[in-house]
């Protein structure tokens, strides 16, 4: 036949056919044909399947067909009018070639079916669907307006409006899961907003009943249309026959931060309040969403409404420089996704308490308690009466000695505690309580070292001078500094935050403590200066005592003020 | 070839149809080597000959349960044997291979031709050749298939859409030399890549111990033909 003439070239490929080549055929196109699905064809020759218009309006005796509106894997989806009705609707064909196909008839009504069971004002309905000589259609909700993806391309996105809509999409994953209807395929295309700002998610063209029997291969392995890489959640790639809800809430999510960002959460990606001016607790339920273990995701759509909701909540301001600064939410624990503040019921019944949290804290409680009444008894002791000898230091040695077993164990559980919670990303309830036994000792040790060179200090300025005193103030001010800074940043690291940048902070702190240690000083000297001058003794004394009990009074006092 | 196991007439049978589907790729192999037609001919007949009375190769596994493999490494041993037991007058004829051979010392570089020098890896060209061998049959039962549905037409006019990418022809001029609608001659097309697509698959499934692995096989295969 004139038609089956060689062909010196592939049409394909463009490389020559070689001489052997069987039936004349570029023999490594043909069987790269054979090695892809060949469903992976629908996309490219789409455009040319288009039933035409005069076909569908002669199909379609009772609609008015208007125009073209949209196209995917799954079909034609037109614009039409029921003139009886006075209402448009949207007429969604199967091509006809795949019509022919049963996987993909079976798809389709499977679709018409899911769908015509949902009943919601966030989710677009179906009025009808069926067959009729050449097509498979389903008449749907005309939903006048635009997809997300086309209002992103816009430009009008702001985060404000970003925290309006996911709320919404939740409302109707909520709704569909309770329903035992899963979407599968969430993504900008598929969220549609229309003309008076109402969303509604479209397509549950790929929903499988939640607990239907062993899955059909021949429906999931079609490749081409089942799920949107970027928006697919790992196990939708790993396990794909064990899909459940928090699939759609991981797509929800990839959504979300590309509404906030207007890029793809891909790789190591980076945090939305790094992108756009929103806070950290922003980031936090973004990340919550997009966890890769959906033990870690927000359990229910309906749970992730509630937090997504209370971002916009009056004080909490989503936004940088919002009434609250992310910074003070960041430094209060229960804000870590720890469940110490404000999760919803249902996350309290699922995560457990960390043991090493509550044994560390325990331990440290029991250990510290003694510590600090020792110490303030022997600050009063050695204020007020003058048994300071042999048995009261023998006493604190022992007590000491005997508390730095649970000490150190405290400690450490502790530790383990708070690493075990960083691990489970806030989903471990103690986050409170491991920061306690972690940090206790060591903070106690800090501040008692700066106190006791304060105290120091005080001898220091009467002993050989205050230039001695001046010398040893930075040091005794960074020590606090670095007890302040080791606080912060445990705390921190135990809930997974990346550092917010307030260095400048330290720096305030730490010029504060040495313009305090200065006035002490200079109050150490007045106070010297007034023992000289009995008439102006009294009265500064008082005074003193009243300013900082514990802390300074006794050395001040036994050093300088002679007991009667 | 599964079937081909064993000591069973079965298997002797499935062998025997195994070694006449990829008698072409040996043949091939060995007037690369630079024996002319005859040579060729009567050296693959003992090759197969020699297999065939063996009785399978579950023997021993040099392939991993691959056919091709194992079909080229029994290829090779039987043509260093050949040399080795100077047989290569009597059997493989005088070429100008044979002339060089004799005149060198007995190894194996002096039967090595010019072609080897063009491309220096023989497994190369017996897995090219191979591939173009699975092909050929895929194609020739689809032939076939279409001939008993009496539909030769048809084949000889859609299979240049196999490539993915039709001729100079659009479909609606293949719908007017087969007078039939376009929609129609769409459905045959796609109907004829998944036939070929199946039938590639089964081909290369038959020559492989462990079905799973046809998707591997067919990866090198295409490689094979870059």
């Amino acid at each position: 036949m004139s038609n089956t003439a060689r062909l010196d070239s592939c049409p394909k490929c463009g490389a020559s056919i070689p001489a052997g080549a069987p039936q004349g055929l570029c023999p490594r196109c043909i069987l790269i044909g054979a090695a892809t699905a060949t469903d992976t064809g629908i996309a490219a020759t789409a455009t040319s399947e288009i039933p035409s218009r005069d076909r569908i309006a002669a199909a379609f005796p009772q609609l008015e067909i208007l125009e073209l509106i949209g196209r995917g894997g799954m079909g034609f989806v037109f614009k039409a009018r029921q003139p009886r009705l006075d209402r448009f609707v949207a007429l969604k064909l199967l091509p006809d070639k795949l019509a022919r196909d049963p996987r993909f008839a079976e798809r389709f009504n499977r679709e018409g079916r899911v769908l015509a069971k949902l009943n919601h004002p966030n989710i677009v309905s179906v009025f009808d669907f069926g067959s009729t000589e050449h097509f498979y259609f389903l008449i749907m909700e005309y939903v006048d307006g635009v997809n997300l993806r086309q209002a992103m391309q816009a430009g009008r996105f702001s985060p404000a409006e970003a925290l309006v809509i996911v709320p919404k999409i939740c409302e109707a994953l909520q709704y569909a899961h309770g329903q035992g209807v899963l979407h599968r395929d969430i993504k900008p295309e598929n969220i549609l907003l229309d003309s008076r700002g109402h969303v509604k998610i479209a397509d549950f063209g790929i929903a499988k009943l939640v607990g239907e029997e062993t899955p059909d291969i021949s429906l999931t392995a079609t490749g081409a249309a089942l799920g949107t890489p970027h928006y697919m959640a790992p196990e939708q790639f790993e396990k794909p026959f064990d899909v459940d809800h928090r699939a759609d809430i991981y797509s929800l999510g990839v959504v979300f931060y590309e509404m906030l960002t207007g890029e793809l959460p891909i790789g190591r990606f980076a945090a939305p309040s790094s992108k756009t001016p929103v806070g950290a607790n922003v980031d936090e339920v973004v990340f919550r969403t997009l966890e890769k273990d959906r033990e870690r995701r927000y359990q229910s759509a309906g749970e992730m409404k509630t937090q997504v909701e209370h971002l916009s909540e009056p004080g909490v301001s989503p936004f940088k420089g919002g009434s609250i600064s992310p910074r003070v939410v960041e430094a209060t624990p229960g804000a870590h996704g720890a469940p110490a503040s404000n999760p919803p019921a249902a996350h309290h019944a699922v995560a457990p308490w960390s043991q090493k949290a509550i044994w560390g804290a325990v331990l440290v409680g029991i250990s510290l308690c003694p510590v600090i009444a020792l110490l303030v008894f022997v600050f009063f002791v050695r204020a007020f009466g003058n048994i300071g000898g042999g048995p009261w230091g023998l006493i604190v040695l022992v007590v000491l000695a005997a508390l730095t077993l649970p000490a150190i164990a405290g400690t450490v559980l502790g530790w383990m505690g708070l690493s075990d919670i960083r691990a489970h990303a806030g989903q471990m309830r103690g986050y409170p309580l491991a920061l306690f036994a972690a940090l206790g000792w060591m903070e106690m040790i800090l501040f008692t070292l700066a106190l006791g060179i304060a105290v120091m200090m005080a001898y220091v300025a009467v002993g050989p001078g205050p230039m001695g005193a001046l010398l040893m103030l930075p040091v005794c001010a960074g020590a606090i500094t670095f007890a302040v800074w080791a606080g912060f940043a445990a705390a921190r690291w135990g809930a997974n935050k990346p550092a917010p940048g307030t260095r400048g902070k330290l720096r305030w702190i730490f010029c504060g403590l040495l313009v305090c240690g200065f006035g002490y000083i200079t109050l150490v000297l007045t106070l010297r200066h007034a023992q000289r001058n009995p008439e102006a003794a009294d009265p500064v004394q008082a005074d003193e005592a009243t300013v900082a009990p514990p802390r300074t009074v006794p050395q001040a006092e036994a050093d300088t003020v002679p007991r009667p | 070839m599964l079937r081909a196991r064993g000591e069973t007439p079965e298997a002797r049978v499935a062998l025997g149809e195994l070694c006449e589907a990829y008698y072409q790729p040996v043949l091939r192999f060995l007037r690369r080597e630079g024996r002319d037609e005859d040579a060729a001919r009567e050296l693959a007949q003992e090759f197969f000959a020699r297999i065939l009375s063996r009785g399978g190769f579950d023997e021993a596994d040099p392939g991993r349960g691959r056919f091709r493999s194992y079909l080229l490494g029994a290829l090779k041993h039987f043509l260093s044997d050949q040399r080795k037991h100077g047989h290569r007058l009597k059997r493989g004829g005088g070429g100008a291979a044979d002339s060089l051979d004799d005149a060198g010392a007995d190894d194996d570089a002096g039967a090595l031709p010019i072609a080897e020098l063009v491309s220096p890896e023989p497994e190369c060209f017996f897995d090219h050749e191979w591939a173009l061998a699975v092909i050929a049959r895929a194609l020739a039962l689809l032939e076939r298939e279409f001939k008993e549905a009496s539909r030769p037409e048809q084949f000889d006019v859609l299979k240049p859409w196999l490539m993915g990418e039709g001729p100079a022809m659009s479909q609606a001029d293949a719908a007017r030399v087969l007078k039939m609608s376009e929609g129609a001659v769409k459905v045959l097309i796609h109907r004829l890549r998944k036939r070929f697509r199946n039938a590639v698959r089964s081909e290369i499934s038959q020559t492989l111990r462990d079905p799973s692995l046809v998707d591997e096989e067919l990866r090198h295969l295409i490689a094979a033909l870059s």
